[in-house]
């Protein structure tokens, strides 16, 4: 390997010893008789000192010729010593060019001049290059790692179900058509009906995390076309607040690792992120409203609360109680698909639930209904016909015991914990109504 | 003019012509283009416009004329919509007719038929069994902006695009 140790692995107890590390030239500076060089790699910077007496003259004579981006390895001896900006430094015995980097670059990794966010995603590589953007990533990674961390702890079973499907699942979505074979068939936009049916498998506890494609043409911060889904199903609950409790778990949980475990992502983000307290507020839908209301904003009972109620709404609670994360539950069931079960005293009001953080939905979720006659008839009330949901409606014909879960969009999930501006920031190659390539 | 019917029709106002009738009885055209060519026949006699078709829902009627074609029918300071409001007793809008491709089309339409509501975008949704519509999409805060209901405008553009359409606030 080119690399022994990553800058930030370096430390006293190396001193005087032999290493080797590699990066992108990240700053020269020549003062005649001492040559500086500043490598950069994935966990910071390590600065080469290059004093004439002490190193061979074509060493020398390589460092002014370097330029910035260039991936060079060096090993040389390490020499802890105050005089050196980062507290120590290295003294070369050998620098090798492994590329070089073509000017001018398509954006300054340095950061110095802002470049558009369609030109940093034109040049993603580049751009993970500035520590800021690689903190978000490595961000990201903490938290699908802390996710599976958290599902397994909690018993449940990763499963992966098909992206190809042959039919609109929940009943009338923006789906992306494809030709399969000689057949129609379209890419999933929810692995709900297939996590359902393995409710009546045995398995009881499964998650699966899976990207989930939406044809929503629409350009907005908040919106993906291709986006990763964070999907749980639990068996024999007794009452959806079975799985609001799970969920905060998994989301304090979550960010309760990104705390401890990148910690020098956040430091680099300048951002503070606060642990939110459990349980979560809940509010019912039908509150939502009288808060909206007297806020000035009416909305009739039965409706969708818009983007502009969610954000007032967020608003309200960060203001009144402190707090960014916070369900809205009990919504009323005609705005809800057919699978959430309703209260039996109650038909209006459905068992279901969204999980918002700073105003924003990151999750959707409730108590499916599990007896398959009612669950046919809600097919219907929603103007659909069972027959396109036999595969579906067969799982609950031979023992299908009650069940409901959620699903939780990982990027609006780090965009929102990492109060970031835009949803393409947190993932690495959006797909959006305009962006196909990279 | 161009008009669903032909130029002998638009000059009289009792029966079709046998061919015109034909179309009439076959639902290519309607009684209300019928009636719209006239009337607009009426305004602007021999101008280079084309009248391409007009729908009806609730209190609302639209013309569809062809590309470029508004100011013209809509005439100076609105003289001919007057007439037309006096005429039919009902509310009028001229807008551009396009051929529908793809959800792009749908949106230009939409954005003229919805002003001063914005569109913010449109969407295809497929439903089980294989049908589909489209989803056209009206922020919350311009719901009351709407020329007319939300259930007269889905009813007005279904005729028009053939096939199903809904308004959906986010």
């Amino acid at each position: 390997m080119y690399r022994t140790h990553y800058s930030s692995q370096i430390n006293e107890e190396l001193n005087g010893k032999r290493v080797k590390v590699a990066g992108w030239v990240y700053e020269i500076k020549d003062l005649g008789g001492i040559k500086f060089l500043w490598i950069k790699d994935r966990e910071g910077i390590v600065q080469i000192t290059a004093p004439k007496k002490k190193v061979a003259p074509e060493l020398f004579a390589i460092i002014p010729k370097l330029k910035a981006e260039d991936v060079v390895a060096v090993e040389g001896i390490v020499s802890f010593t105050p005089k050196a900006k980062l507290g120590f430094e290295i003294l070369p015995e050998r620098i090798e060019v492994l590329s070089r980097a073509r000017t001018p670059l398509p954006l300054d990794p340095a950061g110095k001049v802002k470049a558009e966010l369609d030109t940093r995603l034109d040049n993603r590589f580049i751009d993970l290059r500035k520590p800021e953007i690689m903190a978000i990533f490595k961000i990201r990674s903490g938290v699908f790692r802390a996710v599976r961390e958290f599902f397994h702890r909690e018993g449940f079973i990763e499963i992966h179900t098909p992206k190809i499907i042959a039919t609109a699942t929940e009943g009338g979505t923006e789906l992306f058509p494809m030709k399969y074979f000689e057949k129609d068939a379209f890419l999933a936009q929810s692995p709900q009906l297939y996590k359902q049916i393995m409710m009546a498998s045995g398995l009881d506890r499964v998650y699966e995390i899976a990207p989930i494609f939406r044809a929503e043409e629409h350009n907005t911060t908040r919106h993906l076309n291709e986006a990763w889904s964070i999907d749980a199903e639990m068996a024999f609950i007794e009452n959806e607040e079975e799985v609001m409790g799970l969920l905060e778990k998994l989301v304090a949980y979550t960010i309760r690792y990104v705390r401890e475990n990148n910690g020098k992502e956040l430091e680099i983000l300048s951002f503070e992120l606060e642990e939110p307290k459990l349980p979560f507020r809940r509010i019912s839908y039908t509150k939502a409203l009288e808060i909206l209301a007297d806020l000035g904003k009416e909305i009739p009972w039965g409706e969708d609360i818009d983007t502009e109620g969610e954000k007032m709404l967020g608003g309200y609670i960060k203001e009144n109680y402190d707090e960014d994360l916070y369900f809205l539950y009990q919504y009323p069931s005609e705005a809800k698909p057919f699978y959430i079960m309703k209260y039996d005293k109650k038909p209006e009001i459905s068992r279901s639930f969204d999980l918002e953080y700073r105003g924003v939905e990151i999750t959707s979720g409730g108590q499916r209904e599990h007896r398959h006659d009612i669950l046919v008839e809600q097919i219907r009330e929603k103007g659909l016909n069972p027959e396109s949901f036999e595969f579906y409606l067969k799982a609950f014909r031979y023992g299908m015991p009650p069940h409901g879960g959620f699903g939780l969009g990982a990027e609006r999930l780090i965009k929102q914990m990492l109060n970031l501006g835009n949803i393409r920031e947190v993932i690495l190659f959006p797909r959006d109504r305009k962006r196909l390539t990279p | 003019m161009k008009a669903p019917i032909c130029e002998v029709c638009l000059k009289t106002d009792d029966i079709l012509c046998p061919a015109d009738e034909k179309k009439l009885q076959e639902g290519v055209i309607s009684e209300l283009d019928v009636k719209i060519s006239r009337l607009l026949y009426r305004l602007l006699g021999d101008a280079d416009i084309e009248f391409k078709k007009a729908v009806e829902a609730g209190d609302l009627v639209v013309i569809v004329v062809g590309e470029g074609d508004v100011p013209l029918t809509i005439g100076k300071g609105g003289k001919n919509i007057k007439t037309l409001i006096r005429e039919l007793g009902k509310r009028i809008r001229v807008i551009e007719g396009r051929e529908i491709k793809g959800t792009d089309d749908v949106k230009k339409l939409t954005t003229d038929l919805l002003y001063p509501a914005g569109v913010f975008g449109v969407n295809i949704v497929y439903k089980p069994g294989g049908e589909s519509y489209y989803k056209v999409l009206v922020l919350g805060r311009d719901r009351n902006k709407l020329p007319e209901k939300a259930e007269v405008l889905e009813n007005i553009l279904a005729q028009i695009v053939n096939r199903d359409i809904r308004i959906s606030f986010i």
